[in-house]
C-alpha cells in the first residue's frame, strides 16, 4: 500500500488531506509540522510520497523539502509542496529546494488524487 | 497629539479586540472539527458501499437498479468532494486572523509601551506594517492592507496580479 506522509500544521487540513488520500486507498502519515515530519523521515519512515504545507511553525515547508532532500533515502521520494502561497518567487523557491509539485488550496480533491497517481506511478 | 491617557485606552481598545479574535476563532473550532469528522464518516461511508457493490455476485443485493444506485455514490462523492474544498476556507480565514491579531498585538504593544511623538516610533510603525504585509496569504489581502495604511514609497495596485492569485486556488504544477 502506498504511504503518504501529510504535513500541515492546521488539524482541520491534515483531517481533509486524510479523508482524500484514504478514500482512494492510500495509507496517511501525519505531521504537525516539518520538525515533526523531519523526525518522522529521520526515524525512517519510509514513505512514497510528502505532501507539505509551507507555513508552519518551527520548520517551514521549503526548508524541510530541503532537509528531506538531503537525507540519502529520501532522495527520490516524491515531495509535492500544498499552499496558499500563489507566487511564482515562492514556487520557484520551492522548486530550487527540490519540491516535485506545487499545489495551491483549496484544492480539489479529485485533482489532488490524480495528480498523486500520476507522480506516485 | 495624542495624551499617555489616551495612548494606553487605545492600546487597551486593541488587545480587547484581539482577545474578541481569538474568542471567535476558538468557538468556531469544536462546529468545524464536527463537520470534519462528519466529512470523515461520509466518506467512509461511500467506501463501504463501494465495496459492497464490488463484492456482491448479485447486484440487486445491493440495489434494484445497480446503476442508479452508482450514480447516487458517484454524486455523493462528488458533495463530499466539495465539501472538502469548501472546508479549506475556514483555514484560510483562521490564518488570517491570526496574522491579524499578532498585528494588532504589537500595534498595542507599541501603544502601551511609547509615547506618540516619539521620534523613532515612524519606522516602527512601519516596521509592523511591513511585517504584518509579508505575512498575508493573498494579493487581495495586500491590496486592502495597502489602501487602509499605504507604504511610505506609495502602494501599487496590480488587479490583474490579484485576478491571478483567486484564478491560481486549486492549481497544481508539477516541475
Amino acid at each position: 500500500m502506498t504511504r503518504i506522509l501529510a504535513v500541515d500544521d492546521s488539524p482541520s487540513m491534515r483531517q481533509m488531506v486524510g479523508v482524500t488520500l484514504k478514500s482512494a486507498g492510500y495509507e496517511v502519515l501525519e505531521a504537525c509540522d516539518g520538525q515533526e515530519a523531519l523526525a518522522l523521515a529521520k526515524g525512517q519512515a519510509a514513505v512514497d510520497l510528502v505532501i507539505t504545507d509551507v507555513n508552519m511553525p518551527n520548520m517551514d515547508g521549503i526548508t524541510l523539502v530541503r532537509e528531506l532532500r538531503a537525507l540519502p533515502h529520501y532522495r527520490g521520494v516524491p515531495l509535492l509542496v500544498l499552499t496558499t502561497e500563489a507566487s511564482a518567487e515562492k514556487k520557484m523557491e520551492g522548486k530550487a529546494a527540490g519540491a516535485t509539485g506545487w499545489v495551491v488550496k483549496p484544492f480539489s480533491p479529485a485533482r489532488l488524487l490524480a495528480t498523486i497517481a500520476r507522480i506516485v506511478s | 497629539m495624542q495624551s499617555p491617557a489616551q495612548t494606553s485606552e487605545a492600546a487597551q481598545a486593541i488587545a480587547a479586540a484581539v482577545a474578541q479574535i481569538e474568542l471567535a476563532v476558538r468557538e468556531v473550532q469544536h462546529p468545524v472539527e464536527q463537520l470534519g469528522q462528519l466529512i470523515d464518516e461520509m466518506s467512509a461511508g461511500l467506501g463501504v458501499l463501494r465495496t459492497a457493490r464490488r463484492r456482491s455476485v448479485n447486484p440487486d443485493g445491493v440495489a434494484v437498479f445497480p446503476d442508479d444506485f452508482d450514480r447516487a455514490v458517484d454524486k455523493l462523492q462528488k458533495q463530499v468532494n466539495g465539501s472538502i474544498t469548501q472546508l479549506q476556507f475556514y483555514d484560510r480565514l483562521v490564518q488570517h486572523l491570526h496574522h491579524v491579531q499578532d498585528y494588532l498585538s504589537g500595534t498595542a504593544g507599541e501603544l502601551a509601551s511609547r509615547s506618540t511623538c516619539d521620534p523613532q516610533s515612524t519606522g516602527v510603525w512601519t516596521g509592523l506594517r511591513d511585517r504584518f504585509r509579508t505575512r498575508l496569504i493573498s494579493q487581495s489581502q495586500r491590496q486592502v492592507l495597502d489602501a487602509m495604511l499605504p507604504p511610505p514609497g506609495g502602494a501599487d495596485f496590480d488587479s490583474e496580479q490579484a485576478r491571478g492569485e483567486c484564478a491560481a486556488q486549486g492549481s497544481v504544477e508539477l516541475f
